[in-house]
């Protein structure tokens, strides 16, 4: 058996323990990361021929197929890519352009609530290790990823290695909120008490307020599932606002989500990179303008025309017809779509760039052999094969 | 007009005659004369064989493809701005990285450096560049907040910094160094009270970066950012910098008198005697132009102040330990006062600094305004009654805040060549960009005449890039990305023990390890080490 390989793709989205992977065993075999990590890596590694309508088809024959499908459809749509490198999702969003379609990634309208509150109000954040490195007060709001993730907020150091003093204050409980008016009234009182308020408040509430009083550097850090639902965005707002409040006092204080596992963060990069939108964006005509989706929030099952699904892990095909999946493997309880055509997992095989939930860039290297073409060889192919572009009106 | 595809595995370097134009190439003293430009296998050659393709540029000026040495347009700051400004005024100063390649190219610019990413936001910074279309790139890397560069340049220690700049230049395969108030943005970070005098710290960097022998001297972002009254530190961070080899940035935002923002007027006038004054230095401006922008910066602190200032959104986002980050969409209006002294300081800057070869045309995009918008400033510093109508229909005092009125200097062609290549294409220490003697790289822009210099220069007739005609008449025929180009530091002495030294400093800086933030060579699509030792 050959000895395991490390791999320190992020693919909790966060500072994660690097991955121990044994080459060579289907599933992969993985030991050390978070929960999440070894659940992303401990994947088949060989997920048989492409097919088409279920049955086995040359590479040639299910990119034949993917053509025309792709080809024929009207406004089709581009997902998944949560799992993907930046270089994936860019060659999608290139490839939905072309098509004149529209693309989204999975899993990313649980975010919506933070981009929208971030475009309205603006946010004063940091990454992980710029929390790790100077926050003296941490603040975690219905998140609490100590347990999982050590390497997140490690007994603080100073640039000397000196050890410095840092309180982590654990104050909502993990996970969705039973109800956001709650969180957002929990959030009032926190931010009046922190602003000197004596009123109707807890104890733990007036410990974390004399806490982020005191704070040289207060970092206030909370889960995607809090600002999840048609209230996220004022919660989100509302944890920014607390932020800005201790910043208005003369300390330092930043806020952050901890984001989305996988890859999100890269597909966002890369759809703001090609398109200047982070999400659920459509193109006007092929080759034309991008803009937002007026279907955001459709699920892929049920939207209209083609889909084009690129590693999904949760999207289901749901049975329709049009419907490529290129990936390492078919979502669990998919239906048999029109085509499918295995990838290597990304991540572990080729070369590629994949970002933490904070924007930190981190390198594929690829310590597993790929028997399976790659998801952005796939994405050229299929992009070589369409009609080309039409003519951009400058 | 129609954009095109190339077709599969056309060559990427080109051979051709380009015959009858006016050719304007300062570097070798042509001024204007009909002549030809030869290219072969997408370098300036002396001789072409018969029979080579040619293109009639008779009627037309030829000059060197524009080279922009100070912009922002990827990586994770201009990441955080279109999150920020996703449509609207501000999203329009930030076009997608394909439609940025284009209208650069519609200029007839043909290379340009982003000129500041973060060590561990170069690979991805990288992986967008390498998808910018047509023209050639590269990156500055941060260091002037980083932690341990800033724990060396305190300490006077410019072995160690020499070491850690060394480290961040080959990690980031970045071209050169850049620095961003610093001791201002570290001290911001740390939530420390910042009364040191930077003017040290600036000597130290420069030192340092000097004996790398980079192609590019350090790149220097100042203390004091749009604050009123900061020409009296920018002078004493002069004086600490003379002798020493460097680049100074967006100077215009430097160039301030006055206590408040109520009564900021233009110093513009002083700082271009001290660089008149002081052979070495280099400059760009960072142009306001009217209208909408986005200011985005390393000096986290001055866009905090932006921000109270205009109650404006802001983005912000301490990054590692290496630098501060933040957004804020900005208006600069004529109407208003302090947009009024600093479009005017920056022009006078431009106009008062005597050597154009010192300097480069700028906007900083997009935080004085969008890089398509510098035909607008090239008719500006060619036609001077034309800038006196703009100073006229501004704030009513920013003529009597400002010197501008006073300045009867008007560009020439050959100068406006000198700022948007010869010049910036020397100092970025690119012997084969910013001409078209024989060795350069057939990067040419074809414009027609026009009396009115914004539209000669807003319209190319067509754009040669590598000898491949890539943009003719409007149409972009040939998008394919440009190289990469990033430095070699030198080999310094005893810097086997610096570097390992330094080695814990840098994984101590961030959270992930310091080979993860190592991009290899090899990661870049078309790199191209430049070496100048």
């Amino acid at each position: 058996m050959r000895a395991p390989v490390a791999v320190r793709v992020p693919f909790c989205g966060l500072p994660c323990a690097p991955l121990l992977v044994q080459p060579g065993t289907d599933p992969l075999i993985v030991e050390g990361g978070c929960a999440v990590a070894r659940a992303a890596a401990a994947r088949r590694t060989d997920p048989g021929g492409p097919r088409v309508d279920g049955m086995p088809a040359t590479f040639e024959a299910a990119v034949d197929r993917a053509v025309a499908i792709l080809g024929g459809a009207r406004r089709p749509h581009v997902g998944g890519l949560a799992w993907s490198t930046v270089e994936t999702a860019r060659r999608a969003a290139r490839l939905a352009r072309r098509l004149g379609g529209s693309i989204d990634i999975e899993g990313s309208d649980r975010l919506r609530g933070e981009i929208e509150a971030t475009q309205q109000s603006g946010l004063v954040g940091a990454t992980f290790g710029a929390v790790r490195d100077r926050a003296d007060v941490v603040l975690l709001w219905r998140v609490d990823p100590r347990a999982e993730h050590p390497e997140f907020l490690p007994d603080p150091i100073t640039l000397d290695g000196a050890p410095r003093a840092r309180r982590v204050i654990a104050l909502a409980p993990a996970g969705a909120p039973a109800s956001t008016g709650a969180d957002l009234e929990a959030l009032a009182t926190l931010r009046a008490a922190v602003a000197g308020s004596t009123g109707a408040t807890t104890a733990g509430f007036a410990e974390a307020a004399a806490s982020l009083r005191e704070a040289r550097f207060a970092a206030i850090l909370w889960s995607a599932e809090a600002a999840r639902g048609a209230g996220g965005t004022a919660v989100v707002t509302a944890l920014g606002r607390l932020v800005r409040d201790l910043e208005a006092g003369g300390r330092r204080a930043v806020g952050r989500s901890l984001g989305a596992a996988g890859d999100v963060a890269g597909a966002m990069s890369a759809l703001l990179s090609e398109t200047g939108l982070p999400r659920a964006v459509r193109y006007e005509s092929p080759g034309g303008a991008a803009g937002p989706d007026p279907f955001d929030g459709v699920p892929p099952a049920e939207r209209g025309g083609a889909l084009l699904l690129v590693g999904p892990r949760e999207s289901s095909a749901g049975g329709r017809a049009g419907v490529i999946i290129v990936g390492p493997d078919l979502p669990d309880g998919s239906s048999e779509p029109d085509v499918f055509i295995p990838t290597a997992l990304p991540g572990l095989s080729g070369r590629g760039t994949w970002l933490r939930a904070d924007g930190v860039a981190a390198p594929v290297r690829g310590p597993i052999t790929a028997t399976a073409p790659l998801e952005e060889d796939v994405l050229d192919r299929l992009a070589e094969r369409l009609p080309a572009r039409a003519a951009e009106v400058a | 007009v129609s954009d095109r595809e190339p077709s599969a595995g056309a060559p990427l370097r080109g051979t051709v005659r380009i015959r009858g134009g006016s050719i304007v190439d300062p570097r070798h003293g042509r001024r204007g004369e009909a002549g030809e430009i030869l290219i072969a296998d997408g370098r300036v050659v002396e001789a072409l064989p018969a029979g080579a393709l040619s293109f009639d540029a008779k009627g037309l000026i030829v000059m060197p493809g524009g080279v922009d040495l100070h912009t922002h347009v990827a990586g994770p700051a201009i990441r955080s701005a279109r999150l920020l400004c996703p449509r609207g005024r501000h999203a329009a100063c930030l076009p997608s990285i394909d439609e940025t390649g284009r209208r650069y190219a519609r200029l007839g610019y043909t290379t340009l450096f982003d000129a500041a990413i973060a060590s561990s936001g170069a690979r991805a910074a990288h992986e967008e560049l390498d998808h910018l279309p047509i023209l050639d790139k590269g990156i500055f890397v941060l260091a002037g907040a980083h932690a341990a560069a800033i724990k060396a340049a305190r300490a006077g220690d410019t072995t160690r910094l020499a070491a850690i700049l060394a480290a961040l230049v080959e990690g980031a395969r970045a071209h050169a160094i850049k620095i961003v108030n610093p001791g201002g943005v570290a001290a911001w970070r740390e939530a420390a009270a910042d009364d040191s005098d930077p003017a040290p710290l600036l000597g130290t960097f420069a030192e340092a970066a000097a004996s790398l022998r980079l192609p590019h001297p350090l790149h220097v972002h100042l203390p004091g950012l749009g604050q009123p009254g900061n020409a009296a530190l920018t002078l004493r961070c002069l004086d600490a910098l003379a002798g020493r080899p460097a680049h100074l940035t967006h100077l215009q935002f430097h160039a301030y008198g006055g206590r408040t923002p109520r009564g900021l007027r233009s110093r513009a006038p002083e700082i271009a005697a001290w660089i008149n004054a002081h052979p070495g230095p280099t400059l760009d401006v960072g142009q306001v132009v009217f209208g909408p922008a986005v200011t985005v910066s390393a000096d986290a602190p001055a866009q905090c102040r932006l921000a109270r200032a205009t109650h404006a959104r802001r983005l912000s986002l301490d990054v590692e330990s290496e630098t501060g980050l933040a957004v804020v969409p900005h208006d600069y209006r004529a109407g208003n006062l302090t947009a009024a002294v600093q479009w005017a300081a920056g022009l006078e800057l431009m106009l008062l600094v005597r050597d154009p070869w010192r300097l480069a045309l700028t906007t900083d995009h997009p935080n004085g305004g969008p890089f398509f918008a510098y035909p607008l400033i090239i008719r500006m510093l060619m036609d001077r009654a034309h800038r006196e109508a703009i100073l006229a229909g501004a704030h009513p005092r920013a003529a009597a805040r400002t010197h501008l009125a006073g300045i009867a200097r008007e560009y020439t062609i050959e100068e406006i060549a000198i700022v948007t290549r010869a010049a910036p294409a020397r100092i970025l220490g690119l012997e084969r960009k910013g001409h078209l003697g024989p060795g350069a790289d057939g990067d040419v822009a074809i414009y027609r005449p026009d009396p009115e210099p914004g539209a000669m220069f807003a319209a190319p007739v067509a754009l040669f890039k590598d000898g491949r005609l890539v943009l003719h008449e409007g149409a972009i025929l040939d998008p394919r990305p440009g190289r990469t180009f990033h430095a070699a530091p030198a080999p310094r002495r005893d810097a086997a023990a610096a570097d390992a030294a330094v080695r814990e400093d840098l994984e101590r800086a961030a959270s992930i390890p310091w080979e993860d933030r190592v991009v290899e060579h090899e990661a870049l699509a078309r790199p191209e080490t430049v070496q100048t030792w």
